[in-house]
């Protein structure tokens, strides 16, 4: 979920964003702690990068971290969506019937 | 601008924030991140709503990072247990402690309150005594003094005579450098107008030995403390901004200070203020004369220990130096000198004690506050009982079962702790904004008075200890093995009743008791700051204004130049309208300075080596008893007859007379100041004086008019008849600079507010001491109430059966309130024997000052008891309005 808003975000991603994207598209409240704990693992993993902005008066002089989804993390998202429709295959009926 | 004043989050949150997040790369862009939240929110709903939020984010940000820091610390082996923990204890605690949204938050305000007076207290503690200077590697920057063997230890500043400075300096091989300090009042002719400001003469290596370098240009070099070469200064930043714009051509050009042209070299960096607000160095250069002289002994020396020695070498070579120094100078025979850290050096005296019984207050109020948890979470282990039980039955050890109460308190305690430091900081804010800035610049350490690192950890330490204080017992009760009866439905089981009641009143009775005692110490410590404040100063402070003056060697060396000025000023400011008197005096009282002399008295004989009596010494011109209304109680005032060539006379205070001859035998006496001083007649005696609220009226004073020894340093007063005296300030330093324009006028201010500013110290005590017992009271009242809330309506059944058979309401009242009496009379007889333990404490920490009176005992434990009585009452009258046949069905 955090590599699609990523993604959806493009050049400008970064970690608020990306919280409030979450939370606009999926309707999903998220909490920071863990938003944090999980883009710094996939940072680890290789599925994100990061890059320091710029420092900004209205962040107290800190710079933002914009983030980008790594190659490894597409194949990593393409690999997922690929495990969502094999199981979501011939439910198609089922799932748009309710 | 690292942080945007207006739209950033409180920083005190913000640094919390900080120091909870572990370090790396992430913490920037959280606090980034939550910090631009911030300014949307604040932007969108108000600043309070956005620092709401931005506490509950960043609550949840900490807490997430703190587990994870343990988890990674624990390793991946023990990564599952800290998992377990989190998962199972915490969670368990914050769903139990959400589902109880009242009684949580009366427990967490509760400890928040208390836990916020320990911080505040814990902050001021540290900044006044444990550390009050932060100097570069201040471990290794030693004072060193000289004392009299006679002499009370613990004044220690300004006491080493030149001579042995130099010998020290010589001799001494622990230290790197030595230095030495002289205090200067110095007037500095500004660009606009004179000002006095604190200067002090050091020697060269002064700025080395603190390790502080210059902001711009250089400190003193080597050489500087030779006359003739000393006419360089080192200016403060504040000085240099207030009185020259910052101007960095200053550097280099000359300043006019007492009339002598000095030239500055360099510019201290911010906030060096060091000693006591000092805001211009200059070398210190002494002749050959005056560097010769063993006595007076005015230097304050400081030291850098050397590499590879440590303050006991250093202390071990100083003995050894001083004791060949006595074997050569017999005139040092009754001294003696030490060394100590510059911390210990700085340290305010009259403030370990106070803060002592600060520390302990508030660690009294954290037993109230404990106790009252204890109370509530016993209440509720009661509730639980069967929870616990089942959970004991299906396998869980006890020890498993206490893990999990005692985290539900640890939690308790953290998310106290974090609500108490924001308090805290608010209050030592506060505190340090009320006090006079003329006070604080003589207490070392005030300005670092802050919620800090050590703070936090200090707060979390008692917190954590405060858990084993009130969670441990309820722990122990809640899981005692009784499974089978606690299983049964509606099962109640009378022993154990009995034994958790003994235990809930044994927690009343001692929060009675302590509370008790709080009160007892605060009306102590209010009413004696009231005497100091109101009371009879023995003389009349109401109608003066008075302002000082420092008269500079330079331009008035000589008396008669000195006793000009006094006449030409008193002049001048006799003619100001609604001026009723004018005086000119060395020393006003309490104003902080003092000056003492040694007395001889006529027809003793002194043994060479003893001691000779001791007195407050004053040069006043005659107006001095009219100004102050101090009334004459024997012979005459001074007259303007007492000129410099009329007979020299004097006046003594009462308690000078009565303490060295008969009563009303004080006229026509004869005294000396000194060994070799003139001999003077006494021609009256006049009333004591409080000179300072520490000595009381007691201080034997010896009074000479000005005529006849005109001083240096002057304080010139003025009666005005009605209105406010502070109102014509500035007429008085006009009429001044009519006389002499380069002579600047300071502490231009009523004697009344001189009185007030003088005793800050004891109306702070009796300030916090009032909110520490505030707070008690309402914390003991409060649990007593939940007490015998809970015991009467655990009774409400019983109640009903003795009115249902026929008990009167008032035998049943009756019969409860006197268990609500006798617990609160033992409370309050354990409270007064604590309450007289504590006031024994302060009497020896305040000398002189606060009284024991049995009023405020009886007093007190009256209010106390009564208000113990009430709080069981509203129960109690609460069960019998009950219908009995409604109680009866009750169960």
């Amino acid at each position: 979920m955090i590599l699609l808003a990523v993604l959806r975000l493009g050049q400008g991603a970064y970690s608020a964003l990306v919280r409030r994207e979450i939370e606009d598209r999926a309707g999903r409240r998220v909490a920071r702690g863990a938003l944090y704990t999980s883009l710094e693992r996939l940072e680890g993993k290789g599925c994100l990068k990061s890059r320091l902005g710029e420092p900004l008066p209205e962040r107290g002089g800190r710079a933002r971290r914009y983030l980008a989804v790594t190659p490894r993390g597409v194949r990593a998202l393409r690999e997922a969506q690929a495990a969502m429709a094999g199981l979501r295959e011939g439910l198609d009926a089922v799932l748009e019937r309710s | 601008m690292r942080r945007g004043a207006a739209g950033g989050p409180p920083r005190v949150l913000e640094a919390l924030l900080e120091r909870a997040l572990p370090e790396g790369e992430w913490r920037d862009t959280i606090l980034g991140d939550l910090h631009e939240e911030f300014a949307e929110t604040a932007a969108r709903s108000g600043r309070p709503r956005a620092a709401l939020r931005y506490l509950g984010a960043a609550a949840g940000v900490a807490l997430r990072g703190a587990w994870r820091r343990r988890a990674d610390a624990v390793g991946s082996a023990g990564g599952g247990t800290m998992r377990g923990f989190w998962n199972d204890d915490v969670k368990v605690a914050l769903r139990g402690y959400r589902k109880r949204p009242a009684v949580t938050g009366v427990m967490v305000a509760t400890l928040a309150i208390a836990l916020g007076a320990n911080a505040a207290v814990f902050s001021l503690l540290d900044a006044l005594f444990l550390r009050p200077l932060r100097f570069e590697e201040v471990d290794r920057i030693a004072m060193l003094a000289e004392h009299a063997t006679t002499d009370r230890v613990e004044y220690v500043q300004q006491s080493v005579a030149p001579a042995t400075f130099a010998d020290w300096r010589r001799e001494l091989t622990s230290f790197s450098a030595l230095a030495a300090a002289d205090y200067w009042d110095a007037n500095l002719q500004g660009r606009e107008r004179a000002e006095r400001v604190q200067g002090f003469r050091v020697s060269p290596e002064f700025f080395s030995i603190l390790g502080v370098r210059a902001l711009r240009g250089r400190t003193f070099h080597e050489g500087e403390d030779v006359p003739g070469r000393d006419r360089v200064a080192v200016i403060g930043s504040a000085l240099w901004a207030r009185n020259y714009g910052s101007d960095p051509t200053l550097l280099g050009s000359e300043i006019l200070v007492d009339g002598e042209a000095l030239t500055v070299v360099g510019i201290a960096p911010q906030g060096f203020d060091f000693p006591y607000g000092a805001e211009l160095w200059a070398p210190l250069a002494l002749d050959a004369e005056a560097a010769s002289l063993r006595s007076p002994r005015y230097l304050t020396v400081l030291g850098r220990l050397a590499p590879g020695s440590s303050l006991r070498d250093a202390s071990a070579e100083l003995r050894v130096v001083d004791e060949r120094l006595r074997a050569e100078h017999p005139e040092l025979v009754n001294r003696r000198a030490r060394v100590m850290t510059l911390n210990e050096g700085v340290r305010d005296i009259g403030v370990g004690p106070f803060l002592a019984v600060w520390q302990l207050s508030a660690l009294l109020v954290l037993a109230i506050a404990c106790v009252n948890v204890a109370n509530l979470l016993m209440a509720r282990g009661a509730e639980r009982q069967r929870e616990l039980a089942l959970r004991q039955a299906l396998g869980a050890r006890r020890g498993r079962v206490l893990r999990q109460l005692l985290t539900e308190s640890a939690v308790l305690a953290m998310a106290s702790a974090a609500v108490a430091l924001p308090v805290a900081h608010l209050a030592t804010l506060a505190m340090r904004e009320r006090m006079p800035a003329s006070i604080a610049r003589f207490v070392a350490g005030w300005r670092e008075i802050d919620v800090d690192g050590r703070t936090i950890a200090f707060t979390t330490g008692i917190a954590l200890l405060a858990v084993l204080a009130f969670g441990v017992l309820p722990a122990l009760a809640a899981t005692r093995p009784q499974l089978v009866a606690a299983l049964r439905d509606g099962g109640r089981s009378a022993t154990a009743g009995a034994r958790r009641q003994r235990s809930r009143n044994l927690l009343v009775v001692t929060e009675i008791a302590v509370a008790l005692s709080l009160l007892v110490a605060s009306a102590l410590s209010a009413k004696s700051a009231l005497v100091m404040l109101d009371g009879p100063q023995g003389y009349e402070p109401a109608g003066v204004l008075k302002a000082e003056t420092v008269l500079p060697e330079m331009r008035y060396g000589d008396a008669a130049a000195r006793a000009r000025f006094v006449r030409d000023s008193l002049a001048e400011l006799r003619g100001l309208p609604g001026v009723e008197a004018v005086a000119a005096a060395n020393v006003l009282p309490a104003t902080g300075e003092n000056h003492g002399a040694t007395l001889e008295l006529e027809g003793e004989v002194y043994a060479t080596g003893a001691e000779r009596p001791v007195a407050d010494w004053r040069s006043v011109s005659p107006g001095h008893f009219a100004v102050l209304k101090l009334p004459i109680l024997d012979g005459r005032a001074f007259r303007d007859g007492d000129a410099e060539d009329a007979p020299p006379v004097a006046i003594v205070s009462e308690s000078l007379a009565l303490h060295h001859w008969p009563p009303g035998s004080a006229v026509g006496r004869r005294v000396r100041d000194g060994e070799d001083g003139p001999w003077v007649t006494v021609v009256g005696v006049c009333g004591d004086v409080v000179h300072h609220w520490f000595a009381g009226r007691s201080s034997p004073t010896l009074y000479r008019p000005a005529a006849q020894s005109p001083t240096a340093r002057l304080a010139l007063a003025l009666r005005v008849t009605g209105g406010d005296p502070e109102a014509l300030g500035a007429e008085m330093r006009r009429a001044v600079a009519r006389v002499d324009p380069a002579q600047p006028l300071s502490m231009v201010q009523s004697q009344r507010r001189s009185i007030q500013e003088g005793t800050i110290g004891l109306q702070y005590a009796a300030a916090i001491m009032g909110a520490f017992a505030g707070i008690a009271l309402v914390l003991a009242v409060s649990g007593v109430y939940g007490v015998m809330a809970y015991r009467v309506s655990q009774r409400t059944q019983e109640i009903g059966v003795r009115l249902a058979l026929g008990g009167s309401r008032r035998q049943v009242a009756g019969l409860i309130l006197g268990q609500t009496g006798a617990l609160a009379a033992s409370g309050v007889g354990l409270g007064l024997l604590l309450a007289a333990g504590l006031a024994r404490g302060m009497e020896s920490a305040f000398v002189g000052v606060l009284r024991i009176e049995p009023l405020p005992f009886v007093a007190m434990a009256t209010i106390l008891a009564l208000a113990a009585l009430a709080a069981g009452w509203v129960p109690t009258r609460r069960a019998l309005a009950v219908d009995p046949s409604t109680a009866l069905r009750a169960e």
